[in-house]
């Protein structure tokens, strides 16, 4: 991780649980602490039934911890005040898994804009805010247009467009990119590079793909509804043998050097991408 | 499945379509208002010369206008029947009366007034199939919106029947692939939509509509967090990038059509007694 930056999300030991007091309660969050601080790059992974996108809903006061807490830039989301939610919203800004789920209007301008028109802007700014969006995504030749004949990672970029209007400080990724084939994914996570490396912007991106997870800086894994691994994101996914243990999988050469370790061969640790291995392999004569 | 966001819409560039949807759905609704007032075969033609007008300055072929009439032509038809044989004539002295069958006659009152009743029917399914073809059904949710404003006085939730089109709108044909993946699901499993008595029929339809209604649920729950996400509170102090203008045009054509209104109104009751009225009321009914 960079220098010690500002916090500006912090989970304090959240408990959160669906049909609290019925004879269905379900504990989704059992004590979930971590802090993300700003332009930080979070992969969130986890099994499914980890409570991680019980976590995405926490982030941004749509539900509200049961015990402990969420503080956002400092704001604890427990708060009946809609100016207060408004900052948290426009703070954090959450994009969902279904794109055809998120869109509320049949024109893809009109979408984009029901962010900014919900926080009462001016008509120009706006204008200007969704033209920042759309052109963000690489979608502005196709504002005049509808969502219908898109494809889904067209869509789910409209969606993004939809949450960058807002101007965000934090970009949350709820398995955005679960319901998208291989094309449509990269589009995605491209949008996501670009809004980092330009906006600076801190990025929380909840996965189960450990592909997406190795773009991060930084990987937290969730099991039964706590926090099991915090760490970078290069420690983290090399370590085969607790991902495993977690339900879960290490990127594809994590696990090919995970077996050819185990079969004598002697390799660095911390390999995580095909480059790492390329570099192990070549470097080395074994 | 046509397109819900085009409608019918007839897509060519032209005054009419770039018309405001509010001035058009204004006018419409006095349009309809005069073509129901009107008593006369003369202010009939009237009517539809300016319709005439309106259809060739929008540029949309008068065949695709005129296919309108499909949708209602059994209703013109059976209404057109029904006048003429039930109507027993006016009496009067030079009346003809054609054909008697029991208690059914055909005379001239009679093929009048059928036939005054079918240019009502016509004019009145021209007119609003003109403004569909040439406003797409999102502006035409605005236009309502904004024309229902008024009603928030009375505490009506305007802004959420807006909301509420907008969104069906928006999920109408996504619903509609939904349905069409379900009933797929249903056939691969072997199930039989188009055999069997009407009855077998629509029971086949139970096992679509069921999963249908529960993912539109899931849909609704998740289409609430996203819109919740993008600060959405129900409408409180939002504005909107897309300001809704009058133009002088639309003003016009609104103040023509009020005049329109006004000028049929006069030929109907000659509140002055003017008499050149007497002109106008050419084929009275």
């Amino acid at each position: 991780m960079e220098e010690a930056n500002k916090t500006i999300i912090s989970v304090k030991n959240a408990v959160y649980k669906y049909n609290r007091d019925t004879e269905d309660e379900v504990t989704a969050l059992r004590g979930v602490s971590f802090d993300i601080a700003e332009g930080d790059f979070v992969a969130l992974v986890g099994a499914n039934g980890s409570g991680k996108s019980t976590l995405a809903r926490l982030l941004n006061a749509l539900y509200v911890p049961d015990e402990g807490e969420v503080l956002v830039g400092g704001v604890s989301t427990d708060t009946g005040d809609s100016d207060k939610l408004f900052g948290i919203r426009r703070t954090v800004g959450v994009v969902f898994q279904n794109p055809d789920n998120q869109m509320v209007a049949s024109v893809i301008e009109d979408d984009v804009a029901f962010g900014p028109e919900n926080l009462g802007l001016p008509p120009a700014e706006i204008r200007e805010r969704v033209d920042y969006a759309l052109e963000c995504v690489g979608m502005s030749e196709y504002k005049k247009g509808t969502p219908f004949r898109l494809s889904g990672g067209q869509k789910q970029r409209i969606a993004i467009a939809g949450v960058l209007a807002l101007r965000p400080k934090v970009l949350v990724l709820d398995e955005s990119t679960a319901m998208l084939d291989p094309r449509g994914k990269k589009e995605v996570l491209d949008v996501v590079e670009r809004v980092r490396a330009e906006d600076g912007m801190t990025v929380v991106m909840i996965t189960h793909f450990p592909d997406e997870a190795a773009r991060a800086d930084r990987v937290i894994a969730l099991d039964g509804g706590k926090v099991v691994m915090d760490a970078s994101a290069r420690k983290a996914l090399s370590d085969v043998e607790t991902l495993r243990a977690y339900g879960l999988d290490a990127p594809l050469p994590a696990r090919i050097a995970y077996e050819m370790r185990k079969r004598g061969a002697l390799l660095p640790d911390g390999i995580v991408t095909a480059e790492d291995l390329a570099e192990a392999l070549c470097g080395k004569n074994i | 499945m046509k397109d819900v966001v085009f409608g019918q819409l007839y897509p060519v560039d032209s005054p009419v379509h770039r018309a405001d949807a509010r001035a058009k759905f204004l006018i419409m609704i006095i349009y309809i208002v005069t073509v129901i007032f009107a008593d006369s075969f003369m202010q009939f033609a009237l009517i539809a010369l300016l319709l005439l007008v309106v259809m060739l300055m929008s540029r949309v072929p008068p065949l695709k206008v005129l296919s309108s009439l499909k949708a209602i032509i059994v209703l013109a038809v059976v209404t057109f029947i029904f006048t003429v044989l039930l109507n027993k004539g006016n009496g009067a002295e030079n009346e003809s009366i054609y054909v008697v069958f029991g208690p059914f006659c055909i005379c001239t009152s009679g093929l009048m007034t059928g036939a005054f009743i079918l240019c009502r029917i016509v004019l009145l399914v021209i007119g609003p199939a003109l403004v569909t073809l040439t406003t797409t059904p999102v502006d035409m949710a605005d236009a309502i919106e904004f024309l229902l404003a008024p009603l928030k006085l009375i505490k009506v939730p305007v802004h959420a029947f807006g909301m509420i089109m907008s969104i069906a709108l928006r999920m109408i044909p996504t619903l509609f692939e939904e349905t069409q993946r379900i009933m797929n699901a249903q056939k691969a499993r072997g199930a039989c939509f188009d055999h069997g008595n009407i009855f077998k029929r629509i029971g086949a339809l139970v096992p679509v509509l069921i999963p249908l209604f529960v993912s539109a649920f899931k849909r609704s729950a998740d289409l609430a967090d996203a819109m919740e996400s993008r600060c959405y509170n129900g409408g409180k102090g939002k504005t909107r990038m897309k300001v809704l203008r009058f133009r002088a045009g639309d003003i016009i054509a609104m103040l023509l059509s009020a005049a329109l209104l006004f000028f049929v109104l006069v030929c109907v009751y000659n509140w002055w007694n003017w008499s050149w009225v007497e002109f106008m009321r050419t084929g009275a009914v």
